[in-house]
């Protein structure tokens, strides 16, 4: 290949799990969390490579491999991922069965905001744990006290982890003599564990925290040093403070090198940066593709506890993976019927799950569906299709009965179990795997065979398994509607509502609504 | 029962019509009253200014307790409080135990701490009991209606008192007021402090403190204000003209103590009960029961 | 208003009003506010504030607090500490206060002259002969002064009474 960067979408060799490459794992960023991931799953039967940032630094570690380069390439699925890593020597070609994103965050100081500038005796939080960690040292005074001044969560809002890092360095200053420290804050994060109890012993001992809702203090800064202008919220008196030292806090977000990875699941910018949606369908580490896993900052998460959690549940997602036995039939999944495909790859483009991969035509990589129907529903040859286990897929049998009420698995299934006989008589209800696999034809096709109304019920936005089935089923309702009104049809008797498990009253309104609008017209 | 009274520095000078009916209700109730003639200030005065002055004399009269083997009877709430403190600190704390004492060695005295103070309305209630007063009664008090002044601290410290009353909702001294058959008003301001110890500090604010309650019971017309501490006394009883003055408001509430109502209930005459130290006299309440 | 120099401060008070018996719980205050609603006085002068004095303790404040005279307007009537939810128990939190600025030789006069009584009488009402009279008539037990002892457990105080003079004092 050319060393330009190509499509990740494209797959290099068999689509087939490679049975060397299924016990292998890649996991990006080597600071504690990487490395201890490492070496569980080594504990595990897993050999895995941990991939370093170029300027990252890494303790020296002969139990687990270290590589110290970055992503030039990445496709494939699930037991299958095909990695070109570029070092300072070379460029190795990889295989991986499973791909951990464990890179520590990306740190934005928030000294601009305050409009200073950096200087001798001001640090970043992270910075200045690790100084007084390395054996730094504090300004001397031999007369007075020394004042040391802690910024948090002003100018917008900060991560518990970073109280986190503040109290550790308040539990390491404890012991040096004739030295104040004040926290200016605007609210305090201690949800974390033990955290809260840190702290109240902390305040107990004597650092003295400045609480400002509105009217944050204000820095003036000179060649001599800086002076803290503020009004102290509990007195409304106005005070100042020359500190010996400052230390601010940082923005946390997630790391730069995230984007090579994010780029592998086409339905990423719906929820990017991070690589996993914040919705409840997505547990643990999972991501939306099968075989990828976000640690941490890389689903947007950077406390001790959850980093902690995460660890360890990485482990167990791999070895739940690793024991399910592909089934290659095909059935339950997706599959093309190459007869019919133009090579438009919009399925590929489309897939929430990044499960649709092209060698020399598109396959769907049986692993990695979750048999959504999106792909099936935007194929504009109707080459698609999921082939169930049964009959069809989860609808049930076809009555004469004037209103059609679609539901998904995952919400409206579960919500119309709550609902009484006496409002669904009359209602036929069509259960998919997902609303994403609802397709405008199918629609018409109900009013066409006598259907009095019809609801489709998909999941809120932003709480689908499939990132936007519910978001495409409403645009698809849309369209249909349209269709109805040019052809002369009542389009009110076509709704779209979103629903959850446990809001059953929302359909039992649509369901009233297209009812009503029956009966009166 | 055998208990020391405790008379404290006021009473003994300023109200003798509390000590008075203080001394022949007890006996007529059983109670001997004994004095121990060295029995010397509680200490409170000196709180602000060394808080371990106070407690050394405080410890003083403890220990002169302890050496009789006695328990304390005290009339004024801030000497109770003060002592109780006292001698639960010395309880319960080895080096402030060892403090004090070191502190009490030149006087030849020893304080273990093991001395119950009450004031004398507490014992009434543990030792006699409302029904034993009632039993007691022999010209109840048909016809009159009270207004009872716990004051601070009869009831805290909480944790003192565990057991005996509620700081929020009390009722001991409601229950003995109507143990002689009088009626008893609730107020809203009940729980108010009544500011005696800041008279001498600043007398402009120790008056705002006491004009609520003297407001509210003059209003109630209820026929007396019953007290239990001398301290009170001298806000509610002894700066009541200036309040009314100073404020405008027409004040006319007479100010008893709480054995000079159960005094009468047993049957003493006004005469015994000093009731003619009492400066704003009760006339109506004593037309009511002496006639 | 000139602005308070916290560099000024003294870091040290907070730490000092915490060691004097009763003022324990000083660093306790979450600042919730409860001391100064159950206040009586705080209605009458705003200047006491419960939770304002905590505040100025623990930031070191330590002047303003010992030679003002608000300090002395407790009541020592016990609301603050039944409300507490911190166990800070401010009303010995304000003795222990109001006993700093004694050891700095801010007292007011009427105190001092309390504790001379103490010293000389043993009570508060000095006990003579005209009110033994007044007790016997009434039939009650004659009052001894013991003075002598107290003149033993108080020591000696060579302090000014006003606010504000140097002086020398000393506990035991």
């Amino acid at each position: 290949m050319s060393g330009q960067v190509t499509q990740s979408v494209f797959l290099k060799g068999v689509h087939r799990i490679q049975e060397e490459a299924s016990s292998k794992v890649l996991i990006l960023g080597g600071d504690e969390y990487g490395i201890r991931i490492a070496e569980v799953l080594k504990n595990n039967a897993f050999d895995s490579t941990v991939l370093i940032e170029p300027n990252e630094k890494y303790p020296a570690n002969p139990k687990v491999e270290i590589v110290q380069g970055s992503i030039r390439d990445i496709s494939g699925f699930m037991g299958n991922f095909s990695v070109q890593i570029e070092t300072l020597s070379n460029v190795a070609h990889s295989r991986f069965g499973y791909i951990v994103a464990a890179q520590p965050p990306h740190r934005e100081s928030k000294i601009n905001a305050f409009a200073i500038h950096d200087s001798k005796s001001i640090y970043n939080l992270s910075e200045f744990k690790h100084y007084l960690n390395s054996g730094g040292r504090l300004p001397e005074r031999k007369d007075g006290w020394r004042h040391i001044a802690f910024f948090f969560d002003l100018k917008g809002s900060s991560d518990v982890s970073q109280f986190e890092t503040l109290v550790s360095i308040l539990d390491r200053l404890e012991t040096e003599d004739r030295l104040q420290s004040y926290v200016f804050t605007r609210n305090l994060k201690v949800a974390s564990l033990g955290l809260d109890a840190r702290f109240r012993y902390h305040r107990q001992r004597g650092v003295v925290f400045f609480k400002f809702d509105n009217d944050d203090p204000v820095i003036n800064q000179d060649e001599n040093g800086s002076v803290i202008t503020f009004i102290e919220p509990l007195l409304g008196e106005e005070m100042e403070l020359t500190p010996d030292i400052m230390v601010f806090d940082e923005i946390l977000g997630p790391s730069e090198s995230l984007r090579s990875i994010l780029n592998l699941i086409p339905s990423s910018p719906a929820f990017s940066p991070y690589l996993q949606p914040e919705s409840s369908r997505f547990q643990g580490v999972e991501t939306p593709k099968a075989g990828i896993y976000a640690v941490g900052p890389s689903r947007g998460v950077f406390d001790v506890e959850s980093l902690n959690a995460d660890v360890q549940a990485v482990t167990v997602y791999i070895l739940k993976a690793s024991m399910e036995k592909p089934d290659l039939s095909g059935k339950g999944v997706a599959s093309v019927d190459h007869g019919k495909c133009t090579f438009c790859l919009t399925c590929l483009r489309l897939c929430p799950h990044g499960a649709i991969g092209f060698i020399s035509r598109p396959e769907i990589d049986p692993l990695s569906c979750r048999a959504c129907g999106v792909c099936v529903v935007e194929c504009p040859m109707g080459a698609i299709e999921i082939r169930s286990l049964g009959e069809s897929t989860l609808s049930t049998e076809t009555s004469s009965r004037p209103i059609k009420l679609i539901v998904c698995a995952k919400s409206g299934l579960q919500a119309v179990a709550k609902i009484s006989a006496g409002i669904l008589a009359d209602v036929e209800i069509i259960a998919l795997q997902c609303a994403g696999n609802v397709s405008a034809i199918s629609l018409l096709e109900y009013f066409r065979d006598g259907a009095g109304g019809v609801i489709v019920a998909g999941c809120f936005k932003g709480n689908c398994a499939s990132i936007y089935g519910s978001t495409l089923a409403e645009r698809r309702v849309g369209y249909a509607a349209e269709v109805l009104t040019q052809a002369g049809l009542d389009p009110e008797r076509l709704e779209f509502t979103s629903v959850a498990g446990n809001t059953p009253e929302r359909i039992v309104e649509a369901i009233m609504k297209i009812k009503h609008r029956v009966i009166s017209h | 029962m055998e208990t020391l009274l405790y008379l404290g520095c006021t009473v003994p000078i300023r109200n003798l019509n509390y000590e008075v009916s203080a001394r022949l209700t007890a006996k007529a109730l059983g109670i001997t009253f004994r004095d121990i003639e060295e029995f010397g200030c509680c200490g409170f005065p000196l709180k602000s200014l060394n808080v371990e002055d106070m407690m050394v004399t405080a410890a003083r009269n403890l220990a002169l307790a302890e050496r009789e083997d006695l328990d304390i009877c005290a009339l004024c709430n801030a000497c109770a409080g003060t002592l109780n403190e006292v001698a639960h600190q010395v309880r319960t704390n080895p080096e402030i135990r060892e403090k004090i004492n070191r502190r009490l060695k030149p006087l030849g005295l020893r304080l273990d701490g093991n001395v119950k103070v009450r004031n004398y309305m507490r014992l009434l209630w543990e030792e006699i009991g409302i029904e034993g007063i009632a039993k007691a009664v022999t010209r109840p008090l048909n016809g009159v209606t009270l207004a009872p002044h716990y004051g601070c601290h009869y009831l805290k410290p909480s944790e003192l008192n565990v057991g005996f009353d509620s700081p929020e909702v009390p009722r001991t001294l409601s229950d003995l007021i109507t143990a002689t058959g009088a009626k008893v008003i609730n107020y809203p301001s009940l729980l108010d402090c009544c500011g005696g110890g800041l008279l001498g500090m600043s007398e402009e604010v120790a008056n705002a403190m006491a004009v609520r309650k003297l407001q509210e019971v003059s209003a109630s017309g209820a026929h007396a204000l019953v007290l239990v501490c001398p301290f009170c006394n001298v806000m509610y009883e002894g700066q009541q003209k200036k309040i009314a003055k100073s404020t405008g408001i027409d004040l006319k509430t007479p100010v008893v103590y709480y054995p000079q109502v159960l005094g009468l209930a047993l049957g003493m005459t006004s005469e015994q009960l000093g009731f003619k130290l009492n400066r704003i006299k009760p006339k109506e309440l004593l037309e009511i029961v002496e006639g | 208003m000139p602005k308070i120099n916290l560099n000024e401060l003294d870091p040290e008070f907070k730490h000092r009003v915490a060691e004097q018996p009763g003022g324990e719980g000083l660093k306790a205050c979450f600042a919730c506010k409860a001391c100064t609603a159950a206040c009586p006085i705080q209605p009458i002068d705003k200047r006491y504030d419960p939770r304002k004095i905590i505040r100025m303790a623990l930031l070191g404040m330590k002047k303003q607090v010992l030679e003002s005279d608000f300090i002395w307007l407790c009541s020592s009537c016990y609301g603050c500490q039944e409300v507490c939810p911190q166990n800070v128990r401010f009303t010995e939190v304000m003795y222990a206060i109001k006993n700093l600025a004694a050891q700095e030789a801010c007292i007011p006069p009427g105190l001092t002259a309390q504790r001379s009584l103490l010293k000389k009488h043993g009570r508060l009402y000095e006990v003579g002969e005209f009110e033994n009279e007044k007790r016997l008539k009434m039939g009650l037990p004659p009052i001894i002064e013991h003075a002598e002892d107290f003149d033993v457990i108080l020591p000696d105080q060579t302090v000014e009474s006003d606010r504000g003079h140097s002086s020398t004092s000393h506990n035991s």
